[in-house]
């Protein structure tokens, strides 16, 4: 099935010939093949990256896109669900094979696949698309993902327009031995408000293959975003993404982390509150079971004043599972008026898994209204499980129920029903594996 | 169901390599409330926690038998199945699960495969049971245990005991921190539970529930063994008179 094709750059500048993409897309693409090269690997405090994880992959072969939904694959139609009524865009190992929109959108609403995005609506796409990485704030898995991509999705929201259904973003992998890079830019204007929910499944057996992704956020003044992204993939995969914000002024963004999948998994988080009076609110919940590793880096960056930050996480490690919660929260000078809070906590099932908690608070401006974290890392009460065997429930039975109850104050903070729906089935599946 | 029967038969029991209960023989049948008291640190909430399986407690000798079969053999979800129940002093507190959910999971984990009843039947039937204990509805949205008062958490474990209908409840100094009214309630809630096919067990340290629960048996416990046996009026004479007379007595 796959390609013995090496990644490199002619292969980068061949895939900017077949998309036949505008100049202007390909230079981006070809700069950030050249950032690839030159930046070093991320490092991350607790999770060691090595040069072949971004390399040792052929590039995806992909499909073509399909004509109606029945005819995806079925294990990919299972994990989505029943598609009536739902804004959807699918991309199959890196392409778009699937979009589906609910009758009548307001006026001026953009979903639709990037590639689509880039040729019909290119206005509004090349003044935000890959920009990001060119002020210098990639690092090696957003410069792949910009040199990589075959595909990624594009949103836009006009001024003073809501969405009334989520968007979702669905990635699914089948291919084995590949890395698949994506892009994803969100923009609306002020007042508007929109929810994008990321899936990230793959199909049983796929072993060896990567995602490298990047979602860049552009909320408009006083805009509302949601941004939630559940990651169920196989344990063969390995999923390197990064999530970037920059908030205008007065705008509300609200990220929901949900990791659950993967070998290896770094959800970097990137928030600059720049726009004065912007929030940020970040939820997250992890369950690395196995042999899994999973990091959560959540940066909140504050230079603009009035702006606040809140960070809340729970996470689960089970069997030999690792995870990382890295929050780091910078207040700098005069981003006046400021608040930035995390709280992290994290349950260790089992002796031979572990928890890494890495809380970082910086203030460096002194007029700020709050500031604080709180981080712990713990097991499960004996005393609670004998309370609960003492009922009747068995072991088994007892830990579910403070598994259920130790995610409940994220839970039941998600934003979204279906989000949130979501993300307890996830957890469900987990304590039932 | 026929009438139970908890024969302890001579149980010695260590926590942490120190011997705490010592000896102890007794034997519960259904239709009978004992009442073992004693002053603190006689052993009284070891006894209760070992009959129920907590595995800090180490069983040394002895045994613990429930209608014939090895109580102590068993783990504390199978010995609640099995029809034992223990009031704890001290309920823990679990964030993140509701009462309704977590009554309706040991419900249906008590009464066993085949008579789960449905989300609905059992609303039903906890509403009632809560009426009973003068318990409000909003109750049941709670989060097990967290913020519950002391009246509240007893309470609560006898609404979890009138649902889950043991065989044979243990009761752990059920009426400390209780105010007279709300030791009345609970006294009544476990008084409408009683039959022949319920035998209870009060572990005390004064004589005021027994007022109300009217115990067949009255058993003293001192240092690990119980030093003297008796109806109704021996709480009277030891409430009257002070464990010291008791020490006196026997001797210690």
């Amino acid at each position: 099935m796959t390609t013995q094709t090496k990644l490199d750059q002619g292969w980068i500048a061949a895939l900017s010939d077949r998309t036949g993409e505008p100049a202007w897309l390909r230079e981006r693409r070809l700069a950030a093949w050249g950032r690839f090269t030159e930046l070093p690997v991320p490092a991350y405090e607790r999770t060691r990256l090595k040069e072949s994880q971004f390399e040792d992959f052929a590039p995806a072969q992909g499909s073509g896109p399909v004509r109606s939904w029945d005819e995806l694959p079925a294990a990919l139609r299972e994990q989505v669900g029943d598609p009536a009524g739902r804004a959807l865009v699918v991309l199959a190992n890196g392409r778009a094979v699937y979009r589906q929109l609910p009758e009548a959108l307001p006026e001026g609403v953009v979903i639709t696949d990037l590639a689509t995005a880039v040729r019909e609506h290119a206005v509004l796409v090349e003044p935000r698309l890959l920009v990001r990485g060119e002020q210098g704030l990639d690092n090696k898995v957003t410069a792949l993902s910009g040199a990589l991509h075959t595909g990624g999705l594009f949103v836009y929201v006009p001024k003073g327009v809501a969405v009334p259904v989520p968007v979702e973003y669905i990635l699914w992998m089948d291919e084995s031995g590949v890395a698949v890079g994506d892009v994803a830019l969100i923009v609306t204007e002020a007042r508007a408000e929109v929810t994008v929910l990321e899936t990230a499944v793959s199909a049983p057996g796929v072993e060896r293959s990567a995602r490298f992704g990047l979602i860049d956020v552009f909320p408009g003044e006083d805009a509302r975003v949601v941004c939630g992204n559940v990651q169920a993939f196989g344990q063969g995969v390995q999923s390197l993404v990064v999530r970037r914000v920059l908030p205008a002024p007065r705008s509300h963004v609200d990220w929901v982390a949900a990791e659950f999948g993967a070998e290896l998994s770094v959800n970097e988080m990137d928030s600059r509150l720049d726009g004065r009076g912007s929030e940020v609110r970040a939820l997250g919940v992890f369950f690395a079971g196995d042999r899994q590793h999973i990091d959560l880096e959540m940066r909140m960056i504050h230079t603009g004043r009035e702006t606040a930050s809140d960070i809340l996480v729970r996470g689960v490690v089970r069997d030999q599972g690792r995870a990382v919660y890295g929050p780091y929260t910078l207040i700098k000078h005069d981003a006046k008026d400021s608040t930035g809070f995390q709280r992290g906590n994290t349950l260790v099932l089992d002796p031979q898994a572990r928890a890494y908690s890495i809380p970082q608070l910086h203030v460096q401006e002194d007029e700020v209204q709050g500031a604080g974290h709180a981080a712990t890392v713990g097991k499960v009460d004996p005393e609670q499980l004998f309370y609960l065997q003492s009922r009747g429930l068995t072991l088994q039975q007892a830990r579910r129920l403070i598994v259920d109850g130790f995610f409940y104050p994220v839970t039941d903070h998600i934003p979204v029903e279906a989000l949130k729906t979501r993300v307890m089935a996830m957890v469900e599946r987990k304590m039932s594996a | 169901m026929s009438r139970p029967t908890l024969e302890i038969r001579d149980l010695r029991v260590s926590i942490e390599g120190k011997e705490i209960v010592k000896g102890l023989s007794l034997t519960i049948k259904g239709g009978e409330v004992h009442a073992i008291m004693g002053p603190n640190g006689s052993g009284k909430s070891t006894l209760a926690y070992t009959l129920m399986g907590h595995p800090r407690y180490v069983v040394e000798d002895g045994e613990v038998l429930l209608d014939g079969d090895d109580v102590l053999e068993m783990e504390p979800d199978e010995r609640a199945r099995r029809g034992l129940f223990l009031a704890f002093q001290y309920p823990v507190e679990i964030p993140g699960v509701t009462v309704a959910n977590f009554l309706r999971t040991a419900y249906n984990a008590v009464h066993g495969d085949g008579k789960e009843v449905s989300v609905l039947e059992f609303h039903k039937k906890l509403r009632e049971e809560m009426a009973a204990l003068q318990i409000d509805e909003e109750f049941a949205g709670r989060y097990l245990n967290e913020g519950f008062s002391g009246g509240e958490k007893k309470r609560h474990e006898i609404l979890q005991m009138s649902l889950l209908r043991p065989r044979i409840a243990i009761m752990d100094e059920t009426d400390s921190g209780l105010d007279i009214d709300a030791l009345k309630i609970v006294a009544e809630g476990v008084n409408r539970l009683r039959s022949d096919e319920l035998g209870v067990l009060v572990i005390t340290h004064y004589q005021r529930i027994l007022r109300y629960l009217q115990p067949d048996y009255v058993h003293i416990m001192m240092d690990g063994q119980i030093v003297r046996s008796g109806g109704r009026e021996l709480a009277e004479e030891l409430e009257e008179k002070g464990y010291d007379w008791l020490k006196s007595e026997i001797g210690a």
